[in-house]
């Protein structure tokens, strides 16, 4: 098996007495993209932080390319230039004062990339993201939403990174545009090669978009397997519930409305055993005092009572 | 039947800029009209605008907007007070800048029976906590107490819409209220929306911009964009035979590719929504795979697709 671009190795990040990441293992490879879902807390943003090295690890390990990094030092500088990264905000990520060369080239200038290849570069890297035609000269304020975005593409890709971090990448934009931005990153995967991590809470663009998906649920990955099994036959309650609360794509398979009336509590305490126990139609003691490892082969799955129907 | 709501040849200018042109559309009592657009398309211009909640500089320029027979746009100090909440209630997206965050949710709610009803403020916080039973909130009581930001964004929803039921607003107009919320969550206020429609009889004015949501709820649809409606009828036909090459376009990007390989190319729309300045002739003429000599220059009228559907597409006239 080649070696993945990035691995981890039981990941955990603790703010405080909060565990955001909670003993998480996955490996990224070249060519391919992994997919992670979960809903606002799930620690998916705080997985891609640090992956990219802005973040640190509590406990568990970081390899690039087999080497250890996370903490600091030359293997943690070499893995931070090979990944590049794009925000979900193409409004707060690009500064407004600066022109679109200058957004573009400040992974070149603070690389030491010599002046003279500096403007060629730029130009290439516009090319690349549908923005060719535009002036370098130009300032973020005279682009839309989408086209932002593409900027903010350009510059993820200016180190020729291994692998490219995406954390919402189309959830700011319209709908309209945000197929343009998916199809973008298709293309410079099957021309570059590059590693895809997308993070995104829309099971659509991440079944279309990944390979593998990982489902996070309170900081733990609860279900990983290749795109089609985990959208196409989840193992996992939480990942049944997600699917299930997508709406249907014509009032024809209208069935969000027909629901018995959901109740809202007080968010309870964080559980001993499995977190998603407090919402489970299927909890039992067990999953109250145990917290259920991530098992399988291929399709892997924490839960104790993995495959049986939440209906 | 005279419908609840009548909007007619709205038009909704902020100073120089025409953020809706010429919107007119009715719905019934009881029922849920879904307005969907994206970005600049006017939606939430209009909905402010039916709302009597347009920002200072925003004016309705020409038409009118009746809720249950009264022009709203035509009421003034005393009248425009007493009827905003009694006619029309309003959902907002932004649930905590919507909620007093140093008042607790259930006197909130309270609040609104005291100044509605005159009730009396032991009755109206005892009323209160019963409210929020009834939108599916468990420990009323202890929640009533808690302030919004002690609250889950879905609870903070349900809140509002207990707030709504206070007031017992003839319309209730919901601006993309579960747009910030997490699917699980969403699907939760979806389906409390459905309940109270069944037990209550609220009709609602639905912003949003996704198809899903609009699928979901949606007895009726109308499509804005550009400032102007594209498209309107029943979902089913909206749906089932989207007349106009926008509506077409958004639902290929929604549902289309459901049983596409693993990455294959999504189905894209060229371009992107205007902003500030519209096209001349169909506002959608610079992004539309179809568009030909008349979409420049001259604004398509509506014409009837079918029963209560129509579009604004001059490729509707060519095949007549």
């Amino acid at each position: 098996m080649t070696t993945p671009i990035v691995e981890l190795d039981g990941v955990t990040k603790r703010f405080g007495r909060v565990t955001a990441v909670d003993d998480v293992s996955l490996a990224l490879y070249a060519g391919r993209t992994l997919g992670v879902v979960g809903e606002s807390g799930c620690g998916k943003s705080t997985t891609a932080r640090l992956i990219v090295g802005l973040e640190r690890p509590s406990a568990g390990g970081l390899r690039f390319n087999g080497t250890p990094y996370g903490r600091s030092g030359r293997a943690l500088r070499a893995a931070r230039r090979a990944i590049g990264m794009i925000f979900q905000d193409p409004y707060e990520s690009i500064d407004s004062r600066f022109t679109v060369g200058d957004v573009v080239a400040e992974p070149l200038d603070t690389n030491g990339v010599r002046r003279s290849e500096r403007a060629g570069r730029v130009r290439e890297l516009l090319d690349a993201v549908g923005m060719g035609g535009i002036d370098p000269g130009a300032y973020p304020a005279q682009f839309s939403g989408g086209q932002r975005q593409r900027i903010g593409i350009a510059r993820a890709l200016a180190l020729d990174p291994e692998l490219v971090v995406c954390d919402e990448p189309t959830s700011a934009l319209d709908v309209s545009v945000q197929a343009q931005i998916l199809n973008l990153l298709l293309d410079l995967q099957r021309d570059r090669g590059v590693g895809l991590l997308v993070i995104s809470h829309d099971l659509h663009v991440v079944r279309r978009m990944s390979d593998e998906v990982a489902v996070m649920y309170a900081g733990m990955v609860v279900e990983r397997g290749p795109a089609e099994a985990v959208t196409g036959a989840p193992r996992h309650p939480y990942t049944q519930a997600l699917l299930d609360a997508i709406p249907g794509t014509s009032p024809a398979e209208r069935r969000l409305r027909d629901r018995t009336r959901a109740a809202a509590g007080i968010a309870s305490a964080a559980a001993a055993g499995c977190p998603y126990s407090t919402r489970c139609p299927l909890a039992t003691d067990v999953c109250r005092a145990e917290k259920p490892p991530l098992e399988g082969g291929e399709h892997r799955v924490a839960c104790h009572h993995a495959d049986a129907s939440a209906a | 039947m005279t419908p609840l709501l009548e909007v007619e040849a709205v038009s909704v200018r902020y100073d120089g800029f025409e953020a809706v042109t010429g919107a007119s559309l009715t719905v019934e009592e009881g029922r849920t009209m879904a307005i969907v657009g994206e970005s600049g398309s006017g939606k939430t211009s209009l909905a402010l605008a039916v709302a009597r909640l347009l920002p200072p500089g925003g004016e309705v320029v020409s038409g009118s907007v009746r809720v249950d027979g009264v022009d709203v746009t035509a009421l003034r100090g005393a009248d425009l007070r007493r009827a905003r909440g009694r006619l029309v209630g309003y959902l907002a997206q932004d649930s905590m800048a919507a909620l007093n965050p140093v008042l607790p949710a259930g006197l909130q709610v309270a609040e609104v029976f005291e100044t509605r009803d005159g009730t009396r403020r032991r009755e109206a916080r005892h009323r209160a906590v019963e409210l929020l039973g009834q939108v599916g909130i468990q420990r009323a009581g202890e929640v009533a107490a808690m302030y919004p930001h002690e609250l889950s964004g879905g609870m903070r929803q349900r809140v509002m819409i207990a707030m709504a039921l206070a007031l017992r607003s003839r319309l209730l107009i919901a601006d993309e209220p579960t747009t910030a919320l997490d699917v699980t969550v969403q699907a939760e206020i979806l389906a409390l929306a459905a309940a109270l429609q069944a037990d209550h009889g609220v009709t609602f004015l639905w912003i949003t911009h996704d198809m899903g949501v609009v699928a979901e709820v949606a007895d009726t649809v109308a499509v804005m964009y550009g400032g102007r409606i594209a498209e309107q009828g029943p979902a089913g036909e909206v749906f089932g035979s989207p007349a106009h090459p926008y509506t077409q376009a958004l639902l290929e990007t929604v549902r289309g590719g459901a049983e596409a390989p693993p990455k294959a190319p999504f189905a894209t729309i060229a371009g992107a929504p205007p902003a500030g300045v519209i096209p001349p002739g169909c506002p959608f003429h610079p992004r539309c795979a179809h568009a030909f000599e008349p979409c420049p220059e001259v604004v398509p009228a509506m014409v009837d697709t079918g029963p209560g559907h129509r579009a604004a597409c001059h490729l509707l006239g060519v095949g007549r």
